[in-house]
């Protein structure tokens, strides 16, 4: 069966002062009907990038010369963006980090939540219907009254609830949540995550997590794509990720967490360096600089290949590391 | 060494009538060496907390003692004098960092403004950079030619120079990428060893305040709610509170087949300018019952070394407990 999402040798290139520059590097991924899986990267890795690109989204100064993004069996790339747009809301939502990026300061909670629908041709009082029940259902009391707020008078947490509302109110097929939880606090964050994951599973929604912690997406996904330096350098299920990483710089970054067991307190693992600029990415493998198990082969360019039931770019097997 | 008693700091609320109790009788200290955490959420009153310790403001009522001088009522030199002593180091020092300035150039300022190593600066910069691990090259950068790991690294250059004994540390990794992270945690626990330092971490990141602390005190809306020795408090907690953020710590661990997510905690944080009556959690708190609604629990030691303020708890602990 074809999978909800395929993404084929998709990048993304800026071209502002410093001239053109690629940021995503031909990505490639599926997404299966009802998946849970987590795009991990550290800033600059071009996680929420390869993602705005697939949603046809990408801001001013910023391009995607390559790529082809299948969903649901029809080709994304050059799609009218009147059709496009008739595809996002509906079958293809996004909640981002900062709800107030989503939510119009100036309308009323419920009336953001039905215009999703009334976008998309349901009447106006049946959207306002389902809107109040949406906003229900994503744990916000008294909608009836709740509805006719402003954006303004909510808490943090409550303004997340109601962009999820009105991401979710169409029943899409597929959520793209980009660090929902980064600026809520930690027991606000639980709560949203497990909003989240329980819509995911009564509405058999397919998900993907954007995220620079690799400790909030372990419990939500079964599938974990890792970034570095605009490339996908693993991809695999969530349990062998955590339990066998294949890539180097997956194991680096798990090595440098706390855990919380712990009872002595070792120095932290570092990985040194820094992940290099767009512009002035090494040749060959990208995290060769910073890689404690380079050897002479990776200053060739290492492509996704198979390692025990995980994708990884890398040459050295894990089980060859040192 | 450093040490705050019954600390308390009221706001008006601006446009209106009332006031907010940012701090409502917070008593704790640091002794010489030690890293003391504190973890809550927005709105528990630790960055206030922090401005008090600094002297950026004055308590309400209450009083902050550094070795014994009470820093609350001081003026002109004798507050220049304490504020040498206790520097801070903020989440983004981007932010504080002039920059038209290379780092050298701030950094001298400072050693300058302080009249230290009169003579020497050149030499003294050289070597705060040597003590955060940068080389002498980055003197030469602005600062938006560095990384933010290499910013925090000036940050807390910067704060070094004057020479202090306590740095107050307000959410010093948690606008750095995880790979960095470890760094200047590394680096903390490094500098704290080689120069005596005393800390106070201040941060909502349990698995880092876990990893550096000796003791940790936890906060919820203006109140110390638990304090106690590290693994204590965040292995063996005593408050629910603590208890709901422990369980909320991510963990970078799937856990086992078909495990159930731990529940979290319901109902939002309370708004400081209505606080509620009686225990303040007790509107979310799992374990909640008749007193907790009408009697204010006081921070008591239930365990050796561990406070905490909660009528259930206190029943459980103290009971068994001999007379």
């Amino acid at each position: 069966m074809e999978p909800l999402l395929k993404v084929s040798d998709l990048s993304v290139v800026s071209s502002g002062r410093e001239g053109r520059q690629e940021i995503v590097r031909g990505v490639s991924f599926e997404v299966r009907e009802a998946e849970s899986v987590a795009l991990v990267g550290e800033s600059g890795s071009g996680k929420s990038l390869t993602m705005l690109a697939v949603m046809g989204l990408l801001g001013p100064g910023l391009s995607s010369p390559t790529g082809e993004v299948r969903f649901g069996g029809r080709e994304l790339r050059g799609m009218p963006e009147g059709e496009l747009r008739q595809l996002r809301g509906a079958e293809l939502s996004m909640i981002y980090q900062d709800p107030m990026t989503s939510l119009n300061p100036m309308m009323r909670i419920g009336d953001q939540v039905a215009e999703t629908l009334t976008a998309h041709g349901t009447g106006e009082s049946e959207a306002s219907r389902r809107a109040r029940k949406e906003l229900a259902r994503v744990g916000i009391p008294d909608p009836d009254r709740t509805a006719r707020s402003y954006p303004h008078e909510f808490s943090g947490g409550m303004r997340q609830r109601a962009m999820i509302a009105t991401a979710l109110v169409a029943g899409p097929r597929l959520l793209i949540a980009d660090e929902p939880t980064t600026a809520l606090d930690v027991t606000i964050q639980q709560q949203i995550l497990a909003l989240v994951r329980e819509r995911q599973r009564s509405d058999r929604m397919a998900t993907i997590w954007i995220s620079h912690d690799l400790g909030v997406v372990a419990q939500l996904v079964t599938r974990v794509l890792v970034m570095y330096a605009g490339r996908i350098v693993e991809d695999a299920p969530v349990r062998e990720l955590f339990a066998a990483p294949q890539h180097p710089y997956t194991a680096a970054l798990l090595a440098s967490l706390p855990h919380a067991g712990d009872l002595v307190r070792a120095p932290l693992a570092q990985i040194g360096g820094v992940p290099p600029a767009p512009g002035s990415v090494p040749s060959g493998c990208s995290f060769r600089p910073r890689c404690p198990q380079a050897v002479e082969k990776c200053l060739e360019d290492p492509a996704l290949m198979p390692r025990n039931s995980s994708l990884a770019a890398c040459w050295v097997p894990r089980e060859e590391w040192k | 060494m450093l040490s705050a008693t019954d600390l308390w700091k009221r706001y008006p609320i601006r446009g209106g009538s009332g006031q907010v109790t940012a701090l409502a009788g917070v008593t704790l200290g640091v002794s010489k060496g030690e890293t003391l955490g504190v973890v809550g959420e927005s709105g528990c009153g630790k960055t206030t907390l922090a401005r008090l310790l600094l002297r950026l403001e004055e308590p309400t009522s209450g009083k902050v003692e550094l070795d014994g001088v009470d820093l609350t009522g001081l003026r002109g030199h004798e507050l220049r004098a304490i504020r040498r002593r206790i520097q801070m180091v903020l989440q983004d020092p981007y932010a504080s960092l002039n920059p038209r300035l290379t780092v050298a150039e701030a950094l001298i300022e400072v050693v300058r403004v302080h009249r230290l190593a009169a003579g020497r600066e050149r030499q003294r910069v050289a070597e705060l950079l040597d003590q955060v691990g940068l080389s002498a090259a980055y003197g030469g950068r602005y600062p938006h030619e560095i990384s933010g790991g290499q910013r925090q690294r000036v940050g807390i250059a910067r704060a070094l120079a004057v020479e202090p004994q306590v740095l107050v540390l307000d959410e010093p990794v948690s606008a750095l990428d995880v790979s960095v992270r470890a760094e200047i945690m590394n680096l903390l626990v490094r500098l704290r060893a080689a120069l005596g330092l005393t800390y106070v971490f201040i941060s909502h990141d349990i698995a880092m305040v876990r990893h550096i602390s000796d003791r940790i005190a936890v906060m919820y809306l203006g109140r110390v709610v638990e304090l106690g020795p590290w693994q204590l408090v965040l292995d063996q907690p005593l408050h629910p509170y603590t208890n709901a953020l422990r369980e909320a710590i991510p963990t970078p661990d799937p856990g086992p087949l078909g495990a159930r997510p731990h529940t979290p905690l319901p109902g939002e944080v309370p708004n400081n300018a209505n606080p509620p009556a009686g225990c303040p959690f007790h509107p979310r708190c799992p374990l909640a019952e008749d007193i907790c609604r009408v009697v204010r629990p006081e921070l008591i030691e239930m365990r050796p070394g561990q406070q905490a303020a909660c009528h259930v708890a206190a029943r459980q602990h103290l009971a068994t407990a001999p007379a």
